[in-house]
């Protein structure tokens, strides 16, 4: 069949109206237009951002297993020591183990602290017990902690469980330097009790963007 | 010897993270005064339960409206101060924190604390004083600001700063800002303003007393005054003949303004004559910025020497010429494989030799008997 050119700029013409006509429907019905004028549309966009705290333990398992201090030796040390984890002088393993990893999940930098229910005497026992924590950087996250690393620290010396300890005084929140690992480090004398050995570790945050935070 | 199994496992409840917003409160003392804030807290993986309790010097003043949250959710902290309390910032602390899931090993948690800062003005007249001054270039007009806060009992009728500008000990510039009057709580700035049209790059210190009703509060800052240029702090000195070696070049900006398309042009010098130059690519110095250029040479036609280098900087239409020496030191001896190999083959070639020789001249010979 042949069409003559009329015919053809007939459909042409019928094909543009529909398209049009389709456009406005969808345009209207989505609520982006009300008229296809051409003129602007007024308008004002208020945004208001809360402050928000928040701290996220992305890395939460240290799991050394059971194990025993070797022949010989009176004691055995465990540590997560910046993501080379070691156990040496005893049948731990030091094989997946990784440190703490705490994450600022807010928009606001903040202050953490840390507590254990326990004690290095409570905790493990035997003569000469350690129970000790110290914090890091994550890799790739430099200056996570602007300020106040804390070093190789005992958990609660004084024996009060409910006593804060500084972790990091000022933990940022912007990307690439959200991340801090806080490293766990224990030492099982030869004359500890045997057992299973419960303790509660505590990563407490406080914004400190508006001022000093709460002794 | 008494050997000793322990289990250290560490039993971790599914959720590790709570947050809270806002992240804090502050409230000025009043003699019985009773107010509220409500505070959202939230797990952040998945649900869990949050325990909410207070503490701080002043918990005994505030009573929570619920104790544990299901899934997060809002809390009110009521307080209620009592007629005196000591001068000074004061707290009461709400606290979020996870309840542990697990009851053996060891169980971790996370927990937020929100400082509701209750601050009880001092008695008689004080304030709190702040200075800042931001870095300048020169010619341009430097502002000092000191800011105030009323923290005392009583308004303060009349308040201002007399700032002094100091370069090495030396006094440049004497400043004295208008007179206010600060209302209780309330917080005001300061502002003196200063040209630096007579004070060349270098670093400055400002020194402001803060005079108000008879008491004076000193306060000190240091600033930067700049100048449009770049030093060369360091570049390579020693390099080594007939290669290509990496040259870089330290520099450190003296201008409060970002410099962009700073590039050097470095060439090497024997006797005054020329023998080597190239060209490095631009960056941007960022204000008081320390950064290297680099950009590698074209030795291998060059023995070994001490030959003079020119160092011209250009940036933002202005160029600067440092001359200064470079070592040029001969190449440590490589050795490659094949005259490893080469070496080997021959070494094992001479012993071959040597023993078919020794064996042929040293075989004796046989003697003829005689019948």
């Amino acid at each position: 069949m042949e069409l003559s050119n009329k015919t053809l700029i007939y459909l042409v013409s019928i094909s543009i109206i529909v398209t049009l006509i389709g456009t406005m429907i969808n345009l209207t019905k989505l609520g982006q237009v009300q008229y296809l004028t051409g003129l602007p549309v007024g308008g004002a966009v208020n945004i208001t951002v809360n402050t928000t705290a928040s701290i996220n333990l992305t890395q939460g398992v240290i799991n050394w297993g059971s194990g025993q201090v070797s022949q010989g030796f009176v004691n055995a040390t465990l540590d997560t020591n910046n993501d080379s984890a070691y156990a040496v002088r005893g049948s731990w393993s030091a094989t997946g183990i990784r440190p703490f990893i705490l994450q600022n999940v807010g928009n606001v930098p903040v202050n953490v602290s840390i507590n254990s229910t326990t004690n290095a005497t409570a905790y493990i026992g035997g003569s000469g017990p350690a129970f000790r924590y110290f914090v890091q950087n994550a890799a790739g996250n430099g200056s996570a902690c602007e300020s106040g690393l804390a070093n190789q620290t005992d958990f609660n010396p004084s024996g009060n469980a409910s006593q804060k300890q500084p972790l990091c005084n000022v933990f940022n929140f912007t990307l690439n330097r959200d991340h801090i690992w806080i490293n766990i480090n224990i030492t099982i004398p030869d004359d500890a009790p045997t057992g299973s050995k419960n303790t509660t570790i505590i990563f407490n945050a406080c914004d400190v963007s508006g001022g000093s935070c709460a002794a | 010897m008494k050997r000793v199994i322990l289990i250290f496992l560490l039993l971790i409840p599914l959720v590790q993270a709570v947050g809270v917003t806002p992240t804090s409160a502050n409230l000025n003392f009043r003699p019985n005064l009773q107010t509220e804030f409500q505070f959202n807290f939230f797990p952040t993986n998945a649900n869990a339960d949050i325990e909410i309790s207070l503490s701080g010097d002043l918990a005994q003043y505030g009573v929570l409206d619920k104790h544990l949250l299901i899934n997060g959710g809002t809390v009110t902290v009521r307080i209620s101060l009592p007629r005196n309390l000591e001068s000074g910032m004061h707290y009461i602390n709400v606290v979020g924190s996870e309840r542990p899931l697990a009851d053996s090993g060891i169980s971790a948690v996370t927990a937020i604390t929100v400082p509701v800062r209750i601050f009880v003005p001092y008695e008689g007249k004080h304030i709190e004083a702040s200075l800042d001054v931001a870095n300048i270039n020169v010619n341009e007009i430097g502002i000092i600001y000191v800011k105030v806060k009323n923290i005392g009992t009583e308004p303060i009728s009349e308040l201002y700063a007399k700032i002094s500008i100091f370069n090495d000990g030396n006094e440049l510039k004497k400043l004295e800002t208008k007179k206010i009057f600060l209302n209780l709580e309330e917080s005001k700035t300061l502002e003196a303003r200063f040209l630096s049209e007579d004070l060349r790059q270098g670093s400055y210190k400002a020194v402001a007393k803060v005079i108000f009703d008879g008491k004076e509060e000193n306060l000190e800052k240091g600033f930067l005054i700049g100048e449009l240029l770049i030093n060369i702090l360091n570049y390579t000195e020693v390099l080594t003949e007939h290669e290509i070696n990496k040259f870089s070049i330290l520099m450190e900006s003296k201008w409060n303004n970002k410099i962009e398309n700073i590039f050097a042009e470095i060439k090497l010098l024997n006797n005054k004559r020329e023998i080597i130059s190239t060209r490095t690519q631009q960056i941007g110095l960022d204000p008081w910025e320390r950064k290297e250029l680099q950009t590698f040479l074209d030795l291998t036609s060059v023995d070994a020497g001490e030959y003079d280098i020119n160092i011209i900087l250009d940036y933002a239409n202005k160029k600067s010429d440092t001359l200064g020496k470079v070592k040029v030191i001969k190449r440590s001896l490589e050795i490659s494989n094949i005259v490893v190999l080469l070496v080997v083959i021959i070494v094992i070639t001479s012993i071959v030799w040597y023993l078919l020789i020794k064996k042929k001249i040293g075989k004796p010979k046989k003697k003829r008997k005689n019948a």
